[in-house]
């Protein structure tokens, strides 16, 4: 049962058209990209590149962030991709989570690289329930290996 | 330009939506049909306001941990811009915990992008347990505007006695019409979705969802985007004038530079745009037509401004993108 009252509406005069169109969109779906800057810091050192990438700064200890996924349909589980440049021998490893409000279910994904490279790596989070469920990722990027550092170059999930 | 503000009473009740089939892209009732630029974020999207209150998010909402003080956040949403009403169909809403004898209170926010008018609700929570409930738009919805952009300023209670802590699970609001295939990969996000880079510059968040500098040294900003470009892998901008940065200046001496980038780790593309004479307009840089950016196949896109100055004379407002 939602349980609110609403205190105060308040709006203001400014009519403005709504849009016309003619045709429906049912076109097949595809994940929302986000890059790493979308993700917020939970801990650590967080860097931001030119290129929207996120990377540990730090020479000693991990740093955590946590990246909303924007789901296309509001419903359901969610499958996305983490895009990340892993140099160091400690793992970056992520955890997708999916929250329904009554079930939060997850999946644990971690890369085994230690190059220069960029990698992706895929995973998925079933269905919840078939109410709204809001996911993210929870990532831990590792220090700094020998002053080469770790990005999260970016993000996917629908 | 001030606001012009009309007060009136609003009041609302209703139930969660019970569990629905599973989801269908037919459903047209849901909007989900239409529902290709924009969708739920978790409560972790927030940012958060100030100093107070203790902001905890790793399960992907966001909570007030902290034992005395409230938590102020502003949550941005991915609207489509395409003007219509929000909240007011099934599932839509402010999803919430209120374990709190407090109150947790969210105001739903459509701004314009060209004009300085809004349209508001704000609902106050007079939950006390751990379930999650769903604060609405009400029967009518909340108009929003055409190129406007849409985010949630909430107030999240502290612990009870208990230790029970009070949270924003989530906010789905879509104002993704039926049909929509002229806003297709259309999306609008409020400036507070903007994160500071590097040190200098001091951000500071506006009430209308914008950003602006409140030192005088540079301000860096990284604006990321939600793209799925391979829903229509055609140059960005190319046939519809949206991409774009909506912005006020009226600071005198100070321009604010932004560049749109899109890139995919290897490559990058990317056009680079200024404020121009000091105006008390709202106006946009543009990033479309001739100016357009040449789209990159599972690559990511961001806007990088920066704000060398001016306080609340020079300000982000919003930021749009659509693929063309």
């Amino acid at each position: 049962m939602k349980n609110y009252v609403s205190i105060l509406g308040l709006t203001v005069i400014g009519a403005l058209s709504l849009p016309q169109s003619a045709e429906a969109s049912l076109i097949s779906l595809n994940p929302r990209h986000f890059p790493g800057t979308e993700c917020m810091k939970k801990a650590g050192t967080m860097g931001i590149t030119p290129h929207a990438e996120i990377y540990n700064a730090a020479t000693a200890s991990n740093l955590s962030v946590v990246c909303p996924v924007l789901k296309e349909i509001p419903t359901g589980g969610m499958s996305g991709t983490i895009t990340y440049i892993d140099q160091s021998p400690n793992t970056l490893w992520c955890i997708a989570g999916c929250d329904d409000g009554t079930t939060f279910q997850s999946t644990t994904v971690a890369s085994t690289e230690n190059d220069a490279e960029i990698h992706t790596m895929s995973t998925g989070v079933s269905a919840p329930g078939s109410d709204v469920s809001f996911c993210h990722f929870r990532c831990t990027i590792p220090p700094k290996n020998s002053g080469k550092a770790s990005y999260l170059i970016g993000y996917s999930g629908k | 330009m001030n606001r012009i503000i009309l007060a009136v009473a609003w009041g609302g009740f209703g139930v969660l939506a019970p569990a629905a089939a599973t989801a269908q892209i037919t459903t047209e009732d849901d909007h989900i049909v239409g529902q290709l630029s924009d969708g739920p974020l978790p409560g972790s999207a927030c940012l958060v306001k100030g100093t107070s209150g203790s902001a905890h998010f790793d399960d992907g909402s966001m909570a007030n941990e902290a034992t005395t003080e409230w938590l102020y956040v502003t949550c941005p949403v991915v609207s489509t811009g395409q003007g219509n009403t929000i909240g007011d169909s099934a599932k839509e809403g402010v999803y919430f915990v209120d374990d709190s004898p407090d109150n947790l209170v969210c105001t739903i926010m459509a701004e314009s992008a060209s004009y300085d008018l809004f349209n508001s609700l704000a609902s106050l929570s007079v939950s006390n347990d751990a379930a999650v409930h769903r604060m609405t738009g009400g029967a009518s919805g909340v108009a929003t505007f055409e190129q406007g952009s849409t985010h949630v300023d909430c107030t999240i209670p502290p612990k009870d006695a208990s230790g029970h802590e009070s949270s924003i699970k989530g906010i789905y609001l879509t104002d993704d019409g039926y049909p929509d295939r002229d806003y297709r990969g259309y999306v609008q996000l409020p400036g507070t979705n903007c994160r500071k880079v590097g040190t200098d510059g001091t951000l500071e968040f506006a009430s209308d969802g914008s950003v602006y500098n409140s030192n005088t040294t540079p301000l860096e900003l990284d604006c990321p985007i939600p793209t799925g470009m391979g829903d229509n892998p055609n140059n960005v901008g190319a046939t519809i004038a949206s991409t774009r940065v909506w912005y006020l200046d009226n600071s005198g001496n100070y321009n604010m530079d932004c560049t749109l980038r899109v890139e995919d780790g290897t490559y990058m593309n990317q056009l680079s745009q200024w404020s121009g004479t000091p105006s008390t307009a709202y106006r946009a840089m543009n990033f479309y037509g001739s100016n357009t950016v040449a789209a990159l196949p599972d690559g990511f896109a961001h806007y990088r401004c920066t704000l060398p100055g001016g306080g609340t004379n020079l300000r982000l407002v919003s930021y749009s993108w659509v693929l063309g």
